[in-house]
């Protein structure tokens, strides 16, 4: 028996390193391609400032728009690359094919891909060890396919083309991402929840998306550690953030740091970004060409409806892994992930094609942990690894079940990996396959979208079915709730301020469009006043600078629009300017010259049947200086 | 004992106080102020006038007392934007302590100033500050060297650094900084309120309520215990000295309170013991909020009431009221800002330490306390709509919980120390096998075996505690080095200017003297001096501007700034300064200027001198008359766009002034005049329903005479102490909607008497009172301010409950005290 184990483990080992090792040679012949090279070069750029001028500056005076101290790995890899060739040289360096700085830049992600491989094999086997220290009847040789399950999910990771496209061939750091995350949550499984909290801080930090885990990351902690492993671990988060932020600090720069994190939100106002989603089906396979603020459900738009239906989905998961507090094994938790990174994929607007990318992670690890019986809370759990509950079904698994998602996580990957190609090809159409270059049009990628729509809702009732818990209305309920409070004023046909809508059309030639406050409170807090125009105040408006133009999508659900207009008090003499009012491209009222002294004037605008509502400021012929120009409380009149 | 500790500590707080002594050693000696002080000293003078007004007008009964405090809480104060009862929604209490202190210090053989003795008084709060700090640590008694970390608490009370933020921080409250005197009126006692509100939770937090027997008997239990009391004392006195660091400190108290069952949640306690704890700390919640709320309630209530009254102005910065947004706090809080602005961030890093430490042990609910101010901190501009939850935010400058996080700060920092010398502590005792150990070896909260021993063992923990000592002493210094020197650097340009003030103040001294006397004996009216937008902004003394260093020795002006008070402050900016009836309309009787300005045609010189000139402008005085014309319905914040059109228009000079009132339109649907009410700034709906925009549709006045006809000024006019103002008049016949008006800002306090009876007052635009006066005949006009009827039956109930709780404590006392002879 015993040297049945030995030469059975060996053959483990050697199929382990078999597979490893055609991994990585699969990985190591795509590093050559030059992937996204938009990124690959950005990477360059953030990396050699960073290099020449230090982590606070580069970030300061490139457009470096990921989190702040992700420039210490990009100017890691120039670092590294520098030992070997020269940076400033620049022919050499900013060619597509260096292959020097692709092999540097793909090392960490290829990195990462063993390191996910490793984690799902140690999940399994800790699972296993723990098989065997407690049911000695149900030992590997008996059961063959159990360690080899391991095997063959980390192989299913590695030889995954999704896994292959995005790290060594695209030269994407999400497999990255994803491995510190796993990292952390392997702390938290160890009863290391300060650790947990750092390690999850550099998950963030490397991969900004890695932040929508949070509530959850910290509700299992609590679940696991109780309240002193949360307060370790929030601490632990403290001290990563302030050590990877500390140069930011010292330099008094964090709001540097905080815009890194925060930026990204509204940065590319599309309805998808190649992401085959819900939005993506909604604009008939044109997601980069479309706003995502045209409006669906009465005034809501597509991007604050995406954020309902994410955030519904957020509260049911939270709800899901809470409901388990007794148990609180990993189960739930890694259902609670699919469920809400598949939802940040699918239903938000502005999602990009590689937000899926953790769910081809997270589905195995559920499948190494989804060894079920006849009940849900049999599933192994952290709660059986620590021995408290002893599972009585592993022996029953059933073969077919696991067949069954294997195929349907093929399934998804080559889905997936399509939509990833497509993604990168639109862009580098020599750097994809050929058999594929052909595919992009939306006959093919809207069936694609429906059908990840398709999968996510079966996977989505398959729980709610499974568990039927009653607090899962909850987040059902909240979502109702967030439709209808948002349409109250349609529904009572009462009149609707504009500044509750945003543009999809926003430019000026002067600062930032605000809302209830003139053009100058663009430049921050301290400049914050009340719109008011020769002295006559407004609590509602638009502020602006000639020559503006804003468009609203206004879905023909409004007749009449009433507006006050004005130079604003705070815009020096020379201001002068005329207001337009268009309508779907017609103009609809324009005013006669205002000047900086004149008192505000009140325009009735018919706007019945328009969808797109098009509100201009001109300059009054010398120039836009001190054209500070605000529409003053707007209302659509349904 | 722990002798040593409490030496060390006592070293540091004399040492904090005596630095503060001797750093702000030149701030009494400042002879004007360029600050938030004019306003309060404004006050102090004014409470001291109002102190003798009522000396002569109450009757000296047994209503003496009742008469004067009631003046004193509830005045008018004629000094900006055509009067204000500010007492009645502002605190008062400071300033009739300081005049009260002042009139006592007066019977000694020395002389001082009042201007003076109010400076000495707000320097003196400023630099025992570190006193109340103090305190506040040894009540709650942090771990580790309890009183050590209060001591440490003291040496760091007043070095909290800001980009001027309003907060604790020193800048807020010197001459060259923002002049928050009254501030330090209420954050002197602010810790203390939170330090014993906290212990008096805890030590309620056994109690057990099953009846209402058992309810009331807590309640007596409870009501003369000594934590209370002092919570209450405290919680009052915060709020007496600043009403809105009353809120922040009782809003503090909810979340202390609250963080329990919460933390009990966290704990994934069972549900039935959260709600438990909940029960069980309601009624001390209760207890403390509502008693301080009933000490409160004669000042509180009346605001509520009245609060149509109170302007929450257009002009002030947004920032003020809705705060600043998350992500400009949290990088504040992350670059040092907060607490560390301009050096190193030790104060944060010690801030943040004490959170989590706080988290660790049974100190929990500060670092709530925390989460909650800063919470509260992101305002409306991060929370929207929802911070108005919170009674009272909609009128609250929520920018100024900065005070409450800086006051959580102040706390945690000295906890997030303790803590540390605490586990320092534990690795000591670890190392107390090696040699090493009689070098660093700490103090250890809990006894280390070594300390246990009944032998040597006092000479151990006292060795530890000594060294203890000496690791505070070590941080402590660290921390001087750190945060001194930059409290230093913003002081050395403070005395600078100061000096430089004062001298320059000193060459305007013969010409102000001069100029005072000649303004003392002016008829009764206002002063133009200026305004910010035309050559006021330039006719300084000694760098502060005269409209504003006149008002401040109670000389009525004008257009001193937009101010959140009084509501005639918005709209008095449209006065026009070339057109008389704007003049007479606001009584500016008097104006001063610089020798160069040149003079509009109807200022006529009265008196020159080197660095300024006086006019008279002729003016109606206080009275005018004018016929009412139409009905506003308005709400406080809707009306300023209205005013505005109608101030600058003809409507003025013909004596056309339409009602204002904070009534529904419907009340006036049969009325004969026209009538109109405003559905927000700048659109209306008349009689029929239908809306209309101010600028597309001018509101139409009509005066219902079709001669006009005016009420005549027979006079003479005599004010007394701005409080009472009386005239003759005669009324022709046919005086259709004839109109009284007082130049002073409309309040339901101000009483109106003809002939000695009783007449409705009513609003007129743009902010003033009015009588209507129809029957022909002669009559003599009296409008009197009265202090509220119900701030003063709130105050003698409050006043009455305060005697019966002193004596239910003597009697209880004195119970106990016969109990042994009973024994």
């Amino acid at each position: 028996m015993e040297h049945e184990n030995v030469k059975y483990q060996m053959t483990n080992a050697k199929w382990l390193l078999f597979i490893f090792f055609i991994a990585f040679l699969l990985r190591l012949s795509l590093i050559p391609n030059p992937g996204f090279e938009a990124d690959m070069s950005f990477w360059k750029s953030w990396g050699l400032a960073t290099v020449d001028f230090g982590i606070v500056e580069a970030n300061k005076i490139t457009n470096n728009n990921y989190p702040a101290p992700f420039s210490y790995i990009l100017g890691g890899m120039v670092g590294t690359y520098r030992l070997f060739a020269d940076p400033h040289n620049f022919n050499e360096f900013w060619t597509n094919t260096n292959v020097l700085f692709l092999a540097i830049a793909k090392a960490f992600p290829i990195a990462a891909d063993f390191g996910i491989a490793g984690i799902i094999l140690w999940l399994y086997g800790y699972m296993v060890r723990w098989l065997k220290n407690n049911h000695p009847t149900i030992q590997p040789s008996n059961h063959p396919t159990i360690p080899r399950l391991g095997l063959l999910l980390a192989s299913l990771y590695l030889f995954n083309p999704v896994s292959l496209i995005d790290g060594a061939w695209w030269g994407q750091v999400d497999s990255a991402g994803v491995f510190l995350f796993l990292l952390a949550v392997i702390c938290v499984v160890k009863q290391k929840p300060t650790l947990a909290g750092v390690i999850y801080i550099v998950a963030v930090m490397t991969k900004l998306q890695n932040m929508i885990y949070g509530p959850l990351f910290f509700l299992l902690i609590w679940q696991l550690s109780g309240y002193r492993g949360l307060v370790r671990s929030m601490a632990g988060a403290l001290i990563g953030f302030v050590g990877l932020n500390i140069e930011f600090l010292l330099a008094k720069e964090m709001s540097r740091v905080f815009a890194s994190l925060t930026e990204n939100y509204d940065y590319f106002p599309y309805a998808s970004l190649n992401a085959y989603n819900l939005w993506w089906v909604v604009v008939g396979g044109e997601g980069m060409k479309h706003s995502d603020k045209f409006l669906t459900i009465g005034i809501i738009n597509a991007k604050r409806l995406g954020l309902y239906i994410f955030s519904s989905v957020y509260a049911l998961a939270m709800v899901h892994q809470f409901s388990k507090r007794k148990i609180s094994n990993l189960q739930p938790f890694f259902e609670s992930l699919i469920l809400v990174v598949g939802a940040f994929f699918l239903f938000q607007t502005q999602s990009h094609d590689r937000y899926a990318f953790p769910i081809i992670v997270f589905l195995l690890l559920w499948a190494a942990l989804s060894l079920r019986g006849a009940k849900s809370d049999e599933a192994i759990s952290v709660d059986n690894l620590r021995d408290r509950h002893v599972p009585t079904y592993v022996g029953t698994r059933d073969d077919k079940t696991l067949i069954k998602f294997i195929g349907i996580y093929v399934f998804f990957s080559l889905l997936y990996f399509y939509n990833l190609h497509t993604a990168l090809v639109i862009n580098y159409p020599k750097n994809g396959l050929p058999i594929l270059t052909g595919l992009t049009g939306p006959a093919f990628t809207v069936p694609t979208a429906l059908v990840f729509l398709g999968l996510y809702c079966a996977f989505f009732f398959m729980i709610l079915k499974r568990d039927r818990h009653r607090l899962y209305a909850i987040p059902l309920l909240f979502f109702l709730l967030l439709l209808l409070s948002s349409n109250l004023p349609i529904l009572k046909k009462q009149p609707v301020s504009l500044t509750k809508l945003t543009p999809f059309v926003s430019s000026q030639d002067w600062g930032e469009r605000v809302t209830n406050m003139p053009v100058s409170a663009s430049g921050g807090s301290k400049a914050w006043t009340t719109l008011s125009d020769q002295y006559v105040f407004y609590k509602k408006g638009i502020g602006t600078h000639a020559n503006s133009k804003i468009v609203y999508d206004i879905n023909k659900l409004f007749t009449r629009l009433e507006t006050d207009y004005g130079i604003d008090t705070e815009a020096g003499p020379q201001g002068s300017v005329v207001f337009e009012v268009w309508g779907d491209g017609k103009l609809l009222f324009r005013s006669e010259m205002i000047k900086r002294y004149d008192l505000p004037r009140h325009a009735t605008v018919d706007i019945t049947g328009v969808k797109n509502l098009e509100l201009v400021t001109r300059d009054g012929g010398n120039g836009n200086v001190d054209d500070h120009t605000d529409w003053l409380n707007p209302i659509l009149i349904p | 004992m722990n002798k040593f500790e409490k030496i060390i500590s006592i070293a540091m707080l004399v040492f904090a106080i005596g630095f503060n002594l001797w750093l702000y050693r030149l701030e009494p000696t400042a002879t004007l102020d360029p600050n938030d002080n004019t306003f309060q000293y404004a006050l102090v003078l004014r409470t001291n006038e109002v102190w003798d007004f009522a000396d002569k007008i109450c009757p000296h009964n047994l209503a003496f007392s009742i008469c004067h405090l009631s003046f004193l809480t509830d005045h008018w104060v004629p000094n900006w934007a055509q009067g204000y009862n500010l007492p009645f929604y502002y605190s008062h209490v400071p300033q009739i302590m300081i005049v009260a202190s002042y009139r006592l210090i007066s019977l000694l053989p020395f002389t001082i100033s009042l201007f003076t003795y109010y400076h000495l008084v707000i320097y003196l709060l400023l630099c025992f500050f570190p006193l109340s700090v103090f305190l506040a640590l040894r009540v709650i008694n942090p771990p580790a060297g309890g009183w050590l970390a209060a001591g440490f608490g003291a040496l760091i009370a007043t070095h909290i650094s800001t980009d001027g933020l309003y907060g604790l921080d020193p800048p807020s409250f010197l001459w060259r900084g923002y002049g928050l005197s009254s501030q330090l009126f209420g954050m002197i006692w602010l810790p203390m309120a939170i330090a014993y509100s906290w212990r008096f939770l805890v030590d309620s937090s056994q109690w057990t309520i099953y009846s209402f027997k058992t309810f009331f008997a807590t309640v007596n239990r409870v009501l003369l215990t000594s934590n209370f009391l002092l919570a209450i004392l405290f919680l009052v006195f915060t709020a007496m000295g600043h009403l809105g660091l009353g809120i922040i400190a009782i809003l503090g108290v909810g979340a202390l309170a609250i963080s329990r069952p919460v933390m009990l949640l966290i704990e994934r306690q069972p549900i039935q013991a959260i709600f438990r704890d909940f029960r069980q700390i309601l009624l001390p919640l209760l207890l403390l909020v509502g008693t301080t709320i009933f000490f409160l309630s004669y000042w509180v209530i009346p605001i509520l009431l009245n609060n149509n009254y109170h302007n929450n102005s257009f002009w002030d910065p947004i920032w003020k009221f809705n705060s600043y947004p998350w992500k400009e706090t949290l990088t504040r809080l992350f670059n040092g800002e907060l607490f560390d602005f301009g050096r190193f961030p030790i104060f944060t890093g010690l801030v943040g330490l004490g959170f989590f430490a706080s988290l660790s042990t049974s100190y929990r609910p500060f670092a709530f306390l925390f989460i909650i101010y800063i919470a509260l901190y992101f305002g409306r501009t991060t929370w929207g709509g929802l911070i108005d939850l919170i009674p009272g935010m909609a009128d609250f400058h929520i920018s100024r919980f900065i005070v409450g996080l800086h006051l959580a700060g102040l706390f945690l920092a000295p906890i997030g120390v303790a803590w540390m010398v605490e586990k320092l502590s534990a690795i000591s005792d670890q190392l107390s096998a090696t040699r090493l150990h009689s070098f660093i070896r700490l103090p250890a909260r809990n006894a280390s075996p070594a300390r246990q021993s009944p032998d040597g063992s006092s000479r151990m923990a006292d060795g530890q505690r000594v060294a203890g000592g000496f690791v505070y002493l070590f941080i402590s210094l660290l921390t001087i080095a750190t945060l001194y020197p930059q409290t230093i650097r913003y002081n050395e340009l403070n005395d600078t200017l100061i000096i430089q003030a004062n001298n320059n103040y000193a060459q305007w001294k013969t010409s102000e003297t001069k100029l005072f006397d000649a303004l003392q004996k002016r008829p009764p009216g206002r002063i133009y001096v200026g305004r910010g937008a035309n050559w006021g902004k330039n006719f300084e003394v000694a760098d502060v501007t005269m409209f504003v260093h006149i008002s401040t020795y109670g000389f009525p002006t004008v257009l001193w700034l937009p101010e959140t008070w009084s509501p005639s402050s918005d709209v008095e900016q449209y006065f026009v300064d070339e057109w008389p009836e704007h003049f007479d309309l606001l009584n500016l009787n008097t104006v001063v200027a610089p020798p160069e300005v040149k003079p509009l045609q109807f200022w006529k010189l009265e008196q020159t001198d080197e660095k300024w000139k006086r006019y008279s402008v002729p003016t109606s005085g206080y009275f005018t008359p004018g016929v009412r014309v139409a009905t506003v319905s308005t709400t406080r914040d809707t009306f300023i766009n209205v005013v505005h059109l109608w101030l600058q228009s003809d409507n003025v000079k013909k004596g056309w002034f339409p009602q204002l009132s904070f009534l529904p339109l419907p009340v006036f649907n049969t009325s004969p005049l026209p009538a109109f009410g405003m559905v927000d700034e700048t659109t209306y709906k008349t009689r029929d329903n239908t809306l209309h925009n101010l600028f597309a549709e001018k509101p139409v006045y009509l005066s219902p005479q079709p001669t006009e006809k005016r009420i005549f000024l027979t006079g003479p006019e005599s004010v007394t102490g701005d409080m009472i103002f009386k005239t003759k008049v005669h009324v022709p016949e046919n005086c259709t909607e004839c109109l009284l008006i007082l130049k002073q800002t409309y309040h339901p306090n101000w009483k109106a008497y003809v002939d000695s009876k009783p007449v409705e007052t009513f609003t007129v635009f743009p902010f003033l009172t009015a009588i209507k006066m129809e029957t022909a005949g002669d009559y003599t006009v009296e409008f009197h301010y009265e202090p509220s009827g119900l701030k003063i039956f709130l105050m003698t109930a409050e006043g009455l409950a305060l005697v019966a709780l002193f004596l239910h404590f003597l009697s209880r006392n004195f119970a106990r005290k016969r109990l042994p002879h009973h024994s």
